[in-house]
């Protein structure tokens, strides 16, 4: 995880209940966020949770139903062109001309931006390791390849706000590592990241801020550590398990009691767990253990959405 | 506004189809005069009523007919071939995704359009440039390989005529490209803009034929339609009646009721703009997402 947490500083990028409808279906829903100067903000969600619609109507390709996404201060459905001269983005797929060379359809995008400095184009293919294959056409690459050119061409223009979609998707580990790498020192140079990525020990590595998303709402918003302590647990056993269940049921700041493995699981936090102790010991229920219940942005992932991530579960 | 044009030129110079589009169009017109030179040597009479020999025929490909020749070529087959261009590089970006790779760079989704539009116009009007020069070299050897060297017919009136002809051509398939383009970016695909557009241009002289057999209310409709209002102001361009002219001949329209040069021309420019504008339109009121 990130410790370097950023003070919080300007506002780049906000979300002011932003909805958007597909007839009946409701893609997002009442999205409120915000992102902040050179910190590295990560959109967590399932397929078809909304995420790369929310990233459309950031980018002002997608125009909302209903609120408003300001970048920059710019409303992005109106008058987006000042911020995307700020904004470095691969939405989905990184998807270029296949008839064109890497390092051609670099080009093309450095002609419509107009302000890359010379030999930026190699600077850049050089950074992700493309700067071999470069003249190959695009359409000869493999999906990491893809993947690293789409990171490219976000830098190219030196970008405040960087948007990268599934990043990894495609990439050997190495390659992994290298995006994984790169995430934290881009936020290093002052660049904000917005990553939405299905990798949560990924997320949870490069993260400052995480938002999770469902059915298009975001359930969840906060720093790392925030998130993982949403989701503290203790992990209890006694004599009697289901007198144990009672008494927990009697006390007020504890939750979500369940039955897990042979043990009794609830919500609490771990600072208070002697306190919890001496509340049951009145009670007469004697535990025989007591201990944290380890928790990953994982759990909570599962806790909030009520479904694996695709790529953990695969995992698995 | 500059910077976006560039780009699109850059990529369309880059891109095989629009060479193998410039390729066709100079093979068209190589092929064309190698025919019509070949058929020039023969004996006795052609055409209808028999009434051209092959020296009419070779006279009819020296230079004074170069340009409107190589136009009429333009104005008929150089249409499937602007359609093509023009739909490729409207749909071309749906189908490989970047739609939003532009969109996102751009300075504008309007500037961006107007851009691919321009670009795409430029092109044809180079094509159908190169169509006429590729025909002055070969009328030129034909007339010089027959003896015709005068140059005297080289007028300033003669040149304006040749100018005009050009822009003429040009005017006229004018809404076929403007319709591929629109009907791409509104089906999202190459395919809808090229069958749209090609669709209209193959079946519009036979619908028309068979509307004037109709007679009644449907013998007026034709006046309204694209190919018949091109084929009325591109008989101004003066090809001689010896040469195939890829379309109805002044006396195939005489007696129909068929609008003014004028109006062919005003009629056009509406089809042309409300294709440009439904493009524009849709291009920058729709959520941009791949096909």
């Amino acid at each position: 995880m990130n410790t370097d947490q950023p003070s919080q500083g300007r506002e780049i990028l906000r979300l002011e209940s932003l909805w958007k409808r597909y007839g009946k279906i409701t893609a997002v829903a009442d999205m409120n966020l915000s992102v902040f100067d050179g910190e590295v903000f990560s959109f967590l969600g399932p397929n078809g949770s909304g995420k790369s619609t929310t990233v459309g109507m950031i980018l002002g390709l997608v125009r909302p139903t209903k609120g408003r996404a300001l970048a920059f201060g710019s409303d992005m459905a109106t008058h987006p062109w000042p911020a995307l001269k700020r904004i470095g983005a691969v939405v989905e797929t990184p998807a270029f001309y296949p008839y064109l060379s890497g390092h051609d359809n670099l080009r093309a995008l450095a002609i419509m931006l107009g302000d890359v400095p010379k030999g930026r184009i190699d600077e850049m293919l050089e950074l992700v390791g493309l700067r071999e294959r470069g003249r190959d056409p695009y359409k000869a690459y493999s999906l990491g390849m893809k993947q690293r050119l789409g990171i490219a061409s976000t830098l190219l223009r030196d970008p405040e706000l960087i948007i990268l979609d599934e990043p990894t998707n495609g990439l050997d580990p190495a390659g992994t590592a290298e995006v994984r790498e790169l995430i934290p020192r881009l936020a290093h140079e002052g660049r904000s990241v917005f990553l939405c990525s299905h990798l949560l020990h990924e997320v949870q590595q490069v993260s400052d801020r995480v938002g999770i998303v469902k059915k298009g709402r975001l359930v969840a918003q906060g720093t790392v550590d925030e998130l993982l302590a949403r989701g503290q647990f203790l992990r209890l056993r006694a004599d009697d398990n289901e007198a144990l269940r009672r008494a927990l049921d009697g006390i007020p700041w504890v939750s979500r009691i369940e039955y897990v493995d042979g043990y009794v699981r609830a919500a609490a936090p771990v600072a208070r767990a002697s306190e919890l102790n001496r509340a049951l010991a009145a009670q007469e229920v004697y535990l025989s253990e007591l201990t944290p219940w380890e928790t990953d942005l994982e759990s909570v992932f599962l806790e909030l959405t009520g479904e694996p991530m695709a790529g953990e579960a695969a995992k698995r | 506004m500059t910077r976006l044009i560039a780009a699109e030129f850059f990529k369309l110079r880059k891109r095989m189809m629009t060479w193998i589009v410039a390729a066709l169009f100079v093979g068209l017109v190589i092929l064309l005069y190698s025919i019509l030179w070949s058929i020039s040597g023969r004996e006795g009479t052609f055409g209808s009523h028999n009434r051209f020999t092959g020296e009419d025929l070779r006279r009819a490909l020296f230079l004074q007919s170069a340009v409107p020749f190589s136009l009429s070529v333009v104005g008929s087959f150089g249409v499937i071939l602007a359609v093509v261009l023009a739909a490729g590089a409207a749909g071309s970006e749906y189908s490989w995704g970047t739609v939003r790779l532009m969109a996102t760079a751009s300075s504008g989704r309007l500037r961006l359009i107007s851009a691919k539009l321009l670009v795409v116009c430029g092109l044809v009007a180079a094509g159908a440039l190169m169509a006429v020069i590729v025909g002055i070299c070969y009328s030129a050897i034909i007339t010089y390989t027959s003896g015709g060297t005068s140059l005297a017919f080289v007028t300033g009136t003669f040149l304006r005529e040749q100018a005009e002809s050009y822009g003429r051509t040009l005017f006229v398939i004018s809404p076929y490209v403007a319709m591929a383009f629109s009907m791409a970016v509104v089906g999202r695909s190459t395919m809808m803009g090229v069958g749209s557009a090609l669709g209209v241009a193959l079946m519009e002289p036979l619908v028309t034929a068979m509307m004037r057999e109709a007679g009644g209310v449907w013998e007026s409709i034709p006046k309204f339609l694209i190919n018949t209002n091109m084929q009325v102001i591109l008989l101004k361009n003066s090809v001689p009646d010896v040469l195939p002219r890829f379309g109805p001949s002044r006396g195939d329209l005489a007696g129909r009721d068929v609008n003014s040069a004028e109006e062919a021309a005003v009629l056009l420019a509406v089809y042309a703009i409300a294709f440009i504008a439904l493009a524009f339109y849709v291009y920058r009121r729709r959520d941009i997402t791949a096909s």
